[in-house]
């Protein structure tokens, strides 16, 4: 499956998709070190290295770009991200990190994209191809 | 793609040193994922110091004076002079104060006043209906565009550094008159409006907000007129439990005149309704503690005005805290040296407790960076300060006037 969307921070990467519906705040939800997911959201105890994160948008702080820039530079932060609308504090975290992130999907991303799926994103062309897990 | 003026264009092609160009490159790509059409000018930014040191010294660079009124927000309890007061770790205040006198170096070079607070219009970054601001802080972005009228995204850090760098930041969302109608309306219900302790209002933001995630929301059933600090319990939570960053009181706020005005014409995209149950709610999941027991009291989430320390001095004055309780009032360092010489500050002392500036104490992971003693079972009146706490203790959620009496008696009595 191809879908398009809308760039928000260019790039290439790919890995296995992480997706929640529940919206998504780094400096609440993250622990940097390990690149779990805290308790207080549904992914709590899940690592989002290395992966593709698939989620709604963002909520509370602002601060999330800070504790997301700790978490690259310890290795622990997903390859790359996908919103259904990332509102603004979201959008800054991709684009202060250089992680690549696209947003406004044909189709809404927390529907059709299951975690363990395998995904390919060209942030700058504005693709995913979602390769079903079998 | 966003259109640059000539200016804008030298600050995006390195003209202007290489801070300046990638500050520009990050607000070119900001503006460009949100479909903005050109840059315009920032009157007010407002910053948190907390940054990566690289990343700092590498987007200063050149860097001689910013282009707005420039605010910085709190830092860590440890690097502030109230550190040896509230005991901390030496060797994590040693390195963390280490790091934030190098990036307050950098920050000070380029012209952004230290104010260490989250209520940067309480000190002189003040804002007026139209103005645009960049401030990270989500508690401050939705008190300016709803309380004050300016206009303002919820800008994380990346994005407030880089528009006081250049003085410009992406028209986009809510700059625009046309996008800050109400998208979700509210209607209290069944609720006694005039009755409504500030632990009542901050309830119904979080509620409010679990339901609106970063919708546009407009409240009736208030009677105004409504003070600053009832408007701040109400719209704070509402940016914790969800990314609310405008909301509309009718008849209070000075885009909502009317419901009419509030709405822009338009029938709002949902309606809910928040009654007896749905505060219940609210109060369930903010109040977690399993017993009556209480260790630290917690006021000034956001940072408290002269007139939250007054009422706090009043309910503390000629009264002792329970011997081991904290009571601790977090503000902004004008208003400390105000509420000092008012009396207020040697009152609350007087009673055991502490007036403490620059940091936060909501925020474990940095603004409570390095204490040495546990919180233990937190009390507080604010909404954002107990869905925080929530995390790591057991929290008790109420008035102030509820959370003087635990901190003298040791026991939460609702």
């Amino acid at each position: 499956m191809m879908i398009q969307g809308k760039t928000v921070n260019a790039g290439v990467a790919e890995g296995e998709a992480i997706v929640t519906k529940m919206p998504f705040n780094f400096i609440l939800d993250l622990d940097i070190h390990s690149g779990k997911v805290k308790s207080g959201h549904e992914l709590k105890g899940q690592a989002l290295t290395n992966k593709i994160f698939v989620f709604p948008t963002g909520r509370g702080s602002t601060w999330g770009a800070l504790m997301a820039y700790e978490s690259l530079l310890r290795g622990t932060f997903c390859k790359g991200m996908v919103c259904t609308e990332a509102e603004p504090v979201i959008g800054a975290v991709a684009i202060m990190l250089d992680v690549p992130m696209l947003h406004r999907l044909t189709v809404n991303p927390v529907d059709v994209i299951k975690t363990g799926d395998y995904i390919r994103m060209d942030a700058t062309r504005g693709l995913v191809e979602v390769i079903k897990r079998v | 793609m966003i259109k640059l003026t000539d200016e804008q264009q030298r600050m995006y092609q390195g003209e202007r040193g290489p801070g300046v160009q990638q500050a520009m490159t990050i607000l070119v790509k900001y503006g460009n994922a949100y479909d903005a059409e050109r840059m315009i000018r920032v009157d007010s930014t407002h910053t948190p110091p907390a940054f990566n040191l690289d990343f700092l010294t590498q987007i200063l660079t050149g860097v001689s004076q910013v282009k707005a009124i420039s605010s910085l927000h709190m830092t860590r309890i440890c690097c502030t002079r109230w550190a040896g007061t509230v005991g901390v770790v030496p060797e994590l205040a040693e390195s963390a104060c280490q790091a934030h006198n190098e990036g307050l170096d950098l920050f000070r070079k380029a012209g952004f006043l230290e104010t260490f607070t989250c209520v940067p219009f309480l000190t002189e970054n003040t804002l007026r209906p139209g103005m645009v601001f960049s401030w990270s802080e989500s508690s401050a972005i939705v008190a300016g565009n709803s309380i004050f009228g300016a206009r303002g995204n919820r800008d994380s850090a990346p994005i407030a550094l880089s528009s006081a760098i250049t003085g410009f930041t992406p028209e986009m969302l809510l700059h625009k008159p046309e996008n800050r109608h109400a998208e979700l309306l509210v209607e209290l219900e069944g609720l006694d409006v005039t009755s409504f302790t500030d632990a009542d209002l901050g309830a119904i933001g979080f509620y409010i907000g679990s339901q609106a995630g970063d919708k546009i929301v407009a409240v009736t059933g208030f009677a105004p007129p409504l003070s600053y600090e009832e408007l701040k319990y109400l719209m704070t939570p509402m940016a914790v439990s969800g990314a609310v960053a405008l909301c509309h009181v009718v008849g209070v706020t000075p885009e909502a005149p009317t419901l009419e005005a509030a709405l822009g014409g338009q029938s709002p995209r949902a309606t809910i309704k928040v009654g007896p149950s749905e505060l219940k709610q609210a109060y369930d999941a903010l109040n977690t503690a399993k017993s009556d027991q209480v260790d630290t009291v917690l006021f000034g989430c956001p940072h408290a005005t002269i007139s939250e320390i007054q009422k706090i001095a009043h309910l503390l004055a000629g009264n002792k805290l329970r011997s081991g309780i904290r009571l601790w009032v977090l503000t902004a360092d004008v208003i400390y040296s105000l509420a000092k010489r008012s009396g207020y500050v040697d009152v609350i002392q007087e009673a055991g407790g502490l007036v403490i500036t620059d940091t936060c104490i909501s925020d474990r992971f940095y603004g409570l960076y390095g204490l040495k003693e546990d919180l233990g079972v937190v009390a507080t009146s604010s909404g954002k300060s107990a869905a925080y706490h929530t995390r790591a203790t057991q929290v008790h959620y109420g008035s102030t006037e509820a959370c003087v009496a635990s901190a003298l008696t040791g026991k939460w009595r609702e």
